[in-house]
């Protein structure tokens, strides 16, 4: 008798394993089943389905950086972040949001030609990433002897940042890391916004003016990401503020048939305000 | 004798769970390996991968990119790691839109990487429609990936 209800235990553990096994199939099948018909259903489900694919590609920080600059935008000493800070941030969470304050930081001194202070840059990345243990992201291509081996060729530094950026987003998936993927871009999206909004009177006011109204779909696109993650303890703060920022955005008029955004001398200091305030609580 | 069995048994379908797991997960670094030297003299952004699941039926999935107007684009598709070739459509909106316009269509059919350029003349968001036809086999399921890169 006792031999019969071990086998019946043993039994009912196999079923159980198959049921678990199962379960996983028979999810797919209605996942594919939920997705054959229509477009708009498919698309809700990769909104589900975040943890798995890196489905949305946002611009890089040298591209955005790229993008202002040549509307004009110059070089001030000062503005950026200052590698010093450094020691304020001690949280993972800090830590990864100003990595991609950092690169943005990089890239615009990159772009402007100011390669001492680059190599500080890339110096306080290297120590954040060590800090969150992606250490081999730097060691595997040493990209911080590439880079100040490289300190008077503008084209090679750029190339490295590039280089970087790939290695980076590699690392990022087959790590798993979403979520520190999505607060890197936060950082470097809010510094190249700061760098824009801050600067505005020393580049061509009506270009920068058009290119910060563009970021109304980048910010879009990111908050459908954040809003994955609207209750997680690290971001719950930061997805309050970009939907203040975004509301501002909102708000601006959409004119002609190509719907090119208007953005007047009230809505573009709200905007300025806003970021700064969102930028000073990243960087501390 | 039972016991050896249920216990085989169980092992198998242990082995079965877990080779499913495993199977879920993409990675990237060989697929982009094999696609990025199509990549220069364009520099690198960005890049999104999908996993595609090839079901009973034909289906359609979307992935999303943002761009810059007036920057020159080039896209290379990875999908090399796909056991079924897969068409590819780019939309200016969401491909549910009435409005929307097709910016690029991969009618090659080869399964092998491919490239487009792409000048976006407004900012914003770009949609990708890949056709991922009806599996041909049991648990068929693959990775694309796509590079983004930007003219110097």
């Amino acid at each position: 008798m006792k031999k019969y209800f071990y086998h019946l235990r043993v039994l009912s553990s196999a079923l159980f394993l198959f049921a678990l096994a199962s379960c996983g199939t028979n999810k797919e099948e209605e996942s594919n089943a939920a997705t054959q018909d229509t477009i708009a259903v498919a698309s809700a489900k990769d909104t589900g389905d975040l943890t798995k694919d890196f489905f949305y590609a946002l611009p890089s920080p040298l591209v955005m950086a790229k993008v202002f600059k040549k509307t004009g935008l110059k070089y001030v000493e000062g503005i950026a972040n200052s590698p010093d800070n450094i020691s304020k941030y001690s949280s993972v969470g800090r830590k990864t949001l100003n990595l991609g304050v950092y690169s943005s930081d990089l890239a615009y001194t990159v772009l402007n030609k100011q390669s001492q202070q680059a190599s500080k840059y890339i110096e306080v990345m290297k120590k954040l990433s060590d800090d969150l243990g992606m250490s081999t992201l730097f060691d595997s291509d040493d990209y911080l002897m590439r880079f100040k081996n490289n300190l008077n060729n503008e084209d090679s530094l750029i190339n490295i940042v590039c280089q970087l950026k790939g290695d980076m987003d590699i690392f990022m998936k087959d790590n798993e890391k979403e979520k520190q993927t999505l607060m890197i871009f936060i950082g470097a999206w809010i510094e190249n916004m700061y760098i824009a909004t801050q600067l505005t009177k020393e580049a061509n006011k009506e270009k920068v003016a058009m290119r910060i109204a563009e970021q109304k779909f980048i910010l879009n696109s990111l908050m459908n990401l954040v809003t994955s993650y609207q209750n997680d303890a690290e971001l719950k703060d930061l997805f309050l503020k970009l939907s203040d920022l975004k509301t501002l955005f909102d708000n601006l008029s959409v004119q002609g048939e190509d719907e090119k955004l208007v953005m007047d001398e009230l809505q573009l200091k709200a905007i300025t305000e806003k970021t700064r305030d969102l930028r000073k609580e990243i960087v501390g | 004798m039972i016991k050896k069995v249920i216990l085989t048994a169980t092992a198998c379908f242990l082995l079965l769970f877990h080779s499913e797991l495993s199977a879920q997960q993409c990675k990237v670094k060989p697929i982009v390996n094999s696609c990025k030297s199509s990549l220069p003299p364009y520099q690198y952004d960005s890049y999104a991968v999908k996993e595609v699941v090839y079901g009973a039926k034909a289906k359609k999935e979307v992935l999303e990119f943002s761009v810059y107007s007036g920057e020159e684009y080039k896209l290379v598709f990875g999908k090399t790691e796909l056991p079924q070739e897969i068409n590819i459509t780019i939309y200016d909106k969401h491909p549910s839109k009435k409005d929307k316009n097709i910016v690029y269509m991969d009618e090659s059919g080869k399964k092998d990487n491919f490239v487009c350029n792409f000048q976006p003349t407004k900012t914003g968001t770009y949609y990708i429609e890949f056709e991922i036809p009806a599996a041909t086999a049991a648990n068929q399921k693959g990775c694309f990936v796509m590079l983004i890169g930007i003219k110097e």
